[in-house]
C-alpha cells in the first residue's frame, strides 16, 4: 500500500520532480544558476506569460483555445500606453481601461464562438488577425517610451526582496486553482469542456461558461499585458505576438488537455517555469537560442508522449477490467 | 448437424488481482445459433476477445478446423473465418456501404466501383437486404448500420459470426428481419455466437445456451429443454423472481401536461402524466420518442406547443429550466450525454445539485462525498471507490451513477430513456424496484423502452409514437403486445 501510494504521489508530480531535476542539473553545470537573483529574474521574467497561460488553460479546459491572447496582448499594450502617454490619463483609470479593453476583446471571442456555433480555435484564428489590424491601427506602428515611473512600478517594483510581477502572479494563481477547484463555476468549466452535452442535459448553461472564460481569459490577457509593458517601460505593437504559443505549449506540459475537461492550475506555473528554467539554464551554460528551441521542442514531445503512454497504459487496465 | 467446428479448451485469463477467465471450456457446432448468457462481468467479452485475438489467454487452447492454437492473434481469427461484430460497429461513417464492405480487399490497382457495387448486391441479395450501396453509412438507421456488419462479415466468407447484444439498437420488427437472416445464415451452415440479454430472444432464435458466471464455465444446455427460470437461476446463482415489483400509488393529480407539442420530428402530441404513475412510450426507432422526451426537457427546441407542470404553463427553453421546475432525464446514450467519464464517481454524482451543495460559489466537499456515499450503498453501484473514475466502471454502474446524478437532482418527474438497456439481470431488477420506490415516493415516471416485456411489465399507462405522432394509448387492463405493435407499425 505504501510503496503504490509513494508512485502515485510521484505520478501525480512528475513536472515539478522534472522542474526540480532541471534545476538540479543546471546548478551543476554553472555555478550562477542557482542563486536568489537568478531564479526571481526567471520568475519575474516569465511572470506576464504564467499569467496569459492561465488565462488560454481555463479556455482550454472548457474545450476550447484560444489563439489570440498575443495580439489581444498587443492591443492591451498600447491601448494602456496610449492612454498613460498621448492621453495623459490618471494610473487607476488607465488600469481599469486596459483591464475592460481585455475583457471586451475576450468577450468578442466568447460572443462569436457561440453565436456562430465553431470551434472557439477556428474564431481566435480569425480574432487574432482582426486584434493585430486593431493594434497596428492605434499605434500607427509607433512606440510608445518613457512611461509613467509608476506605471512601471507594476513590472519592476519590489516588496521587500519580491518582485511585484511574482506577487501578482502568485495572487493570480491562487485564486484562479481555488476557482476552477473549490466552486461549482470551476465544476461546470470542467464539465463543459469533458462532456458539452452531458454539461447542458445536467442543466449547465454552456454557452455562459464558455463566454465567462473567454471573458476571464481577456482579463488576465490584459494583465499579463500591463506587466510586460510596465516591465520593459514602453508599448508597442509587436509586444505579445507569439505569446498565445508558447501559453499553449505551456499548457500542454502541464497537463491541460486539449480536448477539454482536464488539468489543473498547477500544472499550467510549473509548465511555464519548466520552459522558463531551460531558457535561462541554456543562456548561463553558453547554448545558442536555436539549440534552445530544439530542446523545447524535444521537452514537449517526450511529456505529452509519456502522458499519453501512461494514459493508454491506464485505459488498457480499464477495458480489462471492465470485461473481465 | 452436430459436427464441432470450435472448440475452447481451459481457456484462462488472469488479471492482476481478478481471474477473468477460469478454465473455460465450450464445443461450438456447425450451423448453430449458441447463446453466451451471464451477467456483465461474468466474462462473456473476454472469452470473445480472446477467440478474435484481441486479448491473450495465459492457458488453454483453441481447436479449430483441425489446428490447435496456444494463442490466437487477430490475423489467424480470421483466416479461419472468425468475425465479431460489436454492439459498436466497426463501420467508416463517411464512406458508401459498397466501399465499406470492400474495405480491405485486395483489388488490382485502381478502385472499380461498378464491381463493389455488384458485390455488395451479390451478397445482400440472398438475404432479401435492401440498401442501395452508394448510401453514406452515415445515413443508414442503427439497424441498417448492423446489416451492413452483417454483410461484411459474409463477405469475409466468415464461418463464425459472433453477435455481441445485436438486437440492442433493433426495433420490434428490425429484430424479426435480424432473425430471418440469422436463419438464412444458418441454413449456409454458418455457427453464430450470440449474446445477448434478452430471454426471450434466445429461447427465438438460439439452439443451445452457454452460460457463464463470474468468469466461470456453468454449463450448456438446449433451448428448449430448458426453460427462462431455470436459465436465469443458473446464470445469478440463486433463484431470482423476474416479476415485475406491483404498486398502487397513482393519484390523480396531473404533474406534467404536454400540448400540442410540435419539434422537429414531433407533430402535435398531447399526454398527461400523473402523480405515482409510470407511463411508458413505446414506438419504432424514428418514431420521435426520444426527440419528443428532449424536446419536453429543453435539450432541443420545440417548434410550437405548450407544457404545463403541476398545471403552471412553463416555458421550457433549456435543460436547465427543466432542471429547475422538477424533471429529470436519464438519455438514452449514457457514455455520451450521461457520463463525464474522465472524473470521479463523486464528482459525476454531484454536477446536478451542486449549486445546493454549495454556499455561495465554494462547493462544501464533505456534502459532495456524503451524497456519493448515499448514492454509491443506495443504488448498490459497485466499485472500490467513490473516486474512482466513471470512465472505469462497467455500463450497469455506469447507468447507475447517471440515475444518481438525476435523482440528486430531486426530481419530481423523471424520464427514462431505456433505463435498462445493455444493462444485467441481476441490475435490472434493481432498476426495476427503484423506479416503483420513486412512483411510491410520490414521483412520476416517464419511461420509452423497445424492450416489450418491460414496457409491459413496467408501465400503468402507454403511449404509443408513429411517425413523431401519438397512434394510440393504452391503459393497463388493455396492454398486450399485438396491439402495441399495430399501433407503432406503419400503414
Amino acid at each position: 500500500m505504501e510503496t503504490t501510494k509513494v508512485q502515485s504521489f510521484i505520478r501525480n508530480n512528475v513536472l515539478v520532480f522534472i522542474l526540480i531535476g532541471i534545476c538540479a542539473l543546471f546548478s551543476i553545470l554553472s555555478p550562477n544558476f542557482l542563486s536568489v537573483t537568478n531564479l526571481l529574474n526567471v520568475a519575474t521574467q516569465n511572470a506576464y506569460l504564467i499569467i496569459a497561460s492561465i488565462g488560454v488553460s481555463l479556455v482550454m479546459i472548457s474545450g476550447g483555445t484560444d489563439l489570440s491572447i498575443g495580439q489581444l496582448i498587443s492591443v492591451v499594450a498600447i491601448c494602456t500606453g496610449a492612454a498613460l502617454e498621448w492621453m495623459q490619463l490618471p494610473l487607476p483609470i488607465v488600469l481599469l481601461f486596459g483591464l475592460t479593453v481585455g475583457v471586451l476583446l475576450g468577450l468578442f471571442n466568447g460572443f462569436v464562438a457561440n453565436l456562430l456555433n465553431i470551434h472557439p480555435m477556428i474564431v481566435t484564428l480569425a480574432t487574432m488577425t482582426m486584434f493585430q489590424g486593431i493594434s497596428f491601427l492605434i499605434s500607427g506602428s509607433k512606440a510608445i517610451y518613457d512611461l509613467d515611473a509608476s506605471f512601471k512600478y507594476i513590472g519592476q517594483g519590489y516588496v521587500g526582496p519580491i518582485p511585484v510581477p511574482v506577487i501578482i502572479v502568485i495572487v493570480i494563481a491562487v485564486i484562479v486553482d481555488f476557482v476552477a477547484k473549490k466552486t461549482y463555476f470551476g465544476r461546470f468549466i470542467y464539465a463543459a469542456g469533458g462532456n458539452p452535452e452531458a454539461a447542458r442535459l445536467a442543466g449547465v448553461s454552456v454557452k455562459t461558461i464558455k463566454l465567462a472564460v473567454f471573458a476571464i481569459c481577456g482579463f488576465l490577457g490584459a494583465v499579463a499585458s500591463i506587466v510586460m509593458v510596465a516591465r520593459a517601460g514602453s508599448a508597442n505593437s509587436t509586444m505579445g505576438p507569439g505569446t498565445e504559443f508558447n501559453a499553449i505549449t505551456a499548457c500542454v506540459l502541464g497537463g491541460i488537455s486539449f480536448i477539454g475537461g482536464e488539468g489543473r492550475v498547477k500544472g499550467v506555473v510549473v509548465g511555464v517555469l519548466i520552459l522558463g528554467v531551460l531558457s535561462n539554464g541554456m543562456q548561463l551554460v553558453g547554448l545558442g537560442i536555436y539549440v534552445q528551441y530544439v530542446v523545447k521542442g524535444l521537452i514537449l514531445l517526450l511529456s505529452i508522449g509519456y502522458d499519453t503512454y501512461q494514459k493508454q497504459a491506464k485505459v488498457k487496465k480499464v477495458v480489462t477490467t471492465k470485461t473481465a | 448437424m452436430s459436427e464441432t467446428i470450435l472448440s475452447m479448451k481451459d481457456i484462462t485469463k488472469r488479471y492482476p488481482g481478478v481471474v477473468a477467465l477460469n478454465k473455460v471450456s465450450v464445443d461450438f457446432h456447425k450451423g448453430e445459433v449458441h447463446a453466451l448468457l451471464g451477467e456483465n462481468g461474468a466474462g462473456k467479452s473476454t472469452l470473445i476477445k480472446v477467440l478474435s485475438g484481441a486479448i491473450e489467454n495465459d492457458e488453454g487452447s483453441i481447436d479449430i478446423d483441425g489446428c490447435t492454437y496456444e494463442k490466437m492473434t487477430p490475423k489467424i481469427s480470421r483466416s479461419h473465418g472468425i468475425e465479431v461484430i460489436y454492439q459498436e460497429y466497426n463501420l467508416i461513417n463517411s464512406l458508401t456501404v459498397a466501399e465499406n464492405i470492400c474495405l480491405g480487399a485486395k483489388s488490382k490497382g485502381l478502385v472499380d466501383y461498378k464491381e463493389m457495387e455488384q458485390i455488395t448486391n451479390d451478397i445482400f441479395k440472398p438475404y432479401n437486404i435492401n440498401i442501395h450501396p452508394k448510401t453514406l453509412v452515415r445515413d443508414l438507421s442503427p439497424a441498417h448500420q448492423q446489416l451492413v456488419e452483417i454483410a461484411k462479415a459474409i463477405s469475409k466468407n466468415a464461418k463464425i459470426i459472433v453477435m455481441d447484444e445485436p438486437t440492442a439498437q433493433l426495433t420490434v420488427s428490425e429484430v424479426e428481419n435480424l432473425y430471418d437472416i440469422i436463419r438464412t445464415l444458418q441454413k449456409k451452415n454458418v455457427t453464430i455466437i450470440y449474446i445477448s440479454h434478452r430471454m426471450e430472444e434466445l429461447f427465438t432464435i438460439t439452439d443451445r445456451v452457454t452460460i457463464m458466471r463470474d468468469g466461470q464455465y456453468v454449463t450448456t444446455v438446449k433451448t428448449d429443454e430448458t426453460d427462462r427460470k431455470s436459465l436465469i437461476s443458473l446464470m445469478v446463482g440463486r433463484e431470482l423472481t423476474e416479476t415485475y415489483p406491483g404498486r398502487d400509488c397513482i393519484k390523480d393529480e396531473i404533474v406534467l401536461e404536454v400540448k400540442n407539442l410540435t419539434g422537429y420530428k414531433n407533430e402535435d402530441v398531447s399526454f398527461k402524466l400523473k402523480k405515482g404513475e409510470i407511463l411508458g412510450f413505446s414506438g419504432l426507432i424514428g418514431a420521435g420518442r426520444t426527440e419528443l422526451m428532449r424536446a419536453v426537457f429543453g435539450a432541443d427546441k420545440k417548434h410550437s406547443g405548450q407544457i404545463f407542470i403541476k398545471g403552471k404553463n412553463v416555458d421550457i427553453k433549456s435543460p436547465k429550466i427543466a432542471i429547475m421546475n422538477g424533471i429529470g432525464l436519464i438519455p438514452e446514450d449514457r457514455k455520451w450525454q450521461g457520463c463525464f467519464l474522465n472524473m470521479t464517481i463523486e464528482w459525476n454524482i454531484a454536477i446536478t445539485n451542486i449549486r445546493k451543495l454549495s454556499r455561495r460559489f465554494v462547493v462544501n466537499d464533505a456534502r459532495v462525498k456524503a451524497q456519493a456515499e448515499e448514492y454509491v450503498n443506495k443504488l448498490n453501484i459497485k466499485t472500490p471507490s467513490i473516486l474512482q473514475k466513471a470512465g472505469n466502471l462497467s455500463g450497469g454502474n455506469q447507468q447507475k451513477v447517471v440515475l444518481a446524478k438525476v435523482l440528486a437532482g430531486d426530481s419530481d418527474i423523471i424520464i427514462f430513456d431505456e433505463p435498462t438497456r445493455g444493462i444485467d439481470v441481476g441490475a435490472r431488477h434493481e432498476i426495476y424496484l427503484l423506479m416503483s420506490e420513486l412512483v411510491k415516493q410520490g414521483r412520476s415516471i416517464i419511461m420509452i423502452s423497445s424492450d416489450m416485456e418491460e414496457l409491459l411489465g413496467m408501465s400503468d399507462r402507454i403511449i404509443v409514437l408513429r411517425e413523431g405522432k401519438v397512434s394510440g394509448e393504452l391503459a393497463r387492463e388493455e396492454f398486450s403486445q399485438n396491439q402495441i405493435l399495430e399501433l407503432a407499425s406503419l400503414e
